[in-house]
């Protein structure tokens, strides 16, 4: 019989986390306290509205979270990539999932139940400390969105949107970064609140610009510097 | 993998665990495992209609039928999906929770999780 057995110790996204800090014995004790599981794309982590068993942290991979609004349709709210935690907001403030989690492309993730975390927390303080940062960051990002969407044009949100998808999944290539991220262009609507059409009609003009390129489906980013200038970053 | 055959606990045992398990309830259809995954919750079928799938192939489970308990200690995968429909009502538990009994002093409860993992 398989048993599972993926350490801490060896994660690839070993330093990213909120327990990377634990010193090996207590690595150990998350190792063996841990679930791991990789989803395929299109499966469900957890959905909105569901009581939180625990966190999540993903060690390789990519998961869209999204709300459903009154009218029934689908809007991303975060794209969470290797190292990322989920869950943390709602095991601590013991409210259901805010958001549906879905892998979109091969995700393998491990999951640590709440009890076991809020002892971890009690006894190991940098545990403690990593998820006060998670917790700030995740404020801090959603903040920004706030901000981006009250402040900016529909061309600065999609200039900015690929800056964001440049630092989780950006890549060196012969032509620039290419967005090694598997979105459709709704997907990518959606995160920036806008339409489809007008997201396309966007990315047309960078190309035309030559702030980017495409190859296939994917999106290259030629000039960063300009890029970063219409996001006003 | 799984044993062919799930565990069906009676009333009376349902009424015990329902004191140490957290009962949760969807507003949808949803699959709450997918199959060949490791489950990081145990389940047991309280009120409802869930299915067990492998492939596209499903099985329906009767009320109070057990899901992945002896799979979330052992942390092995379970060989079969468990999808529920909408407004069906679960008992769930994880592992912490589950070892903690375990060490503890309800022989009661102890005794049916021993049952349930045993099988």
């Amino acid at each position: 019989m398989k048993t599972n057995s993926h350490k801490c110790q060896t994660c690839p996204s070993k330093g990213e986390g909120i327990f990377c800090d634990l010193e090996n014995q207590a690595l150990d004790k998350v190792s063996s306290a841990k679930v791991f599981n990789t989803y395929k794309k299109g499966q469900t982590l957890f959905m909105e509205g569901s009581p939180p068993y625990g966190l999540f942290c993903i060690q390789e991979g990519t998961i869209k979270l999204t709300k459903t609004g009154e009218d029934g349709k689908e809007s991303i709210v975060r794209i969470a990539c290797n190292g990322d935690v989920l869950g943390h907001r709602s095991i601590f403030s013991d409210t259901n999932f805010q958001a549906t989690a879905t892998a979109i492309e091969e995700t393998t993730v491990c999951f640590i139940d709440r009890k076991f975390i809020m002892r971890m927390v009690s006894e190991e303080p940098t545990v403690a400390q990593n998820i006060i940062c998670q917790l700030g960051k995740s404020l801090g990002d959603s903040e920004d969105r706030i901000a981006s969407f009250a402040q900016k044009n529909v061309r600065e949100r999609t200039a900015e949107l690929l800056l964001i998808l440049n630092e989780s999944h950006g890549k060196d290539h012969a032509l620039g970064r290419l967005l090694e991220i598997k979105l459709t262009r709704e997907e990518m609507a959606s995160i920036i609140s806008t339409a489809t059409e007008t997201l396309i009609r966007q990315l047309s003009e960078f190309k035309e610009e030559g702030v980017i390129k495409q190859e296939g489906k994917k999106l290259i980013i030629a000039n960063i510097d300009q890029l970063a200038g219409i996001a006003g970053r | 993998m799984t044993k062919k055959y799930e565990i069906l606990l009676t009333n009376d045992e349902l009424g015990v665990l329902e004191g140490h398990m957290r009962s949760v309830s969807y507003d949808t259809d949803f699959s709450v495992h997918y199959e060949g995954q490791v489950p990081y919750v145990g389940h047991v079928l309280y009120k409802g209609i869930g299915h067990k799938s492998k492939g596209k192939k499903k099985i329906g489970m009767k009320e109070g039928e057990v899901f992945g308990i002896r799979e979330l200690l052992e942390n092995i995968p379970c060989d079969r999906g468990l999808i529920i429909e909408k407004g069906t009502q679960l008992l769930a538990i994880d592992k912490t929770s589950l070892l903690d009994i375990l060490s503890g002093r309800d022989k009661k409860v102890i005794s049916i999780f021993q049952r349930i993992i045993n099988f």
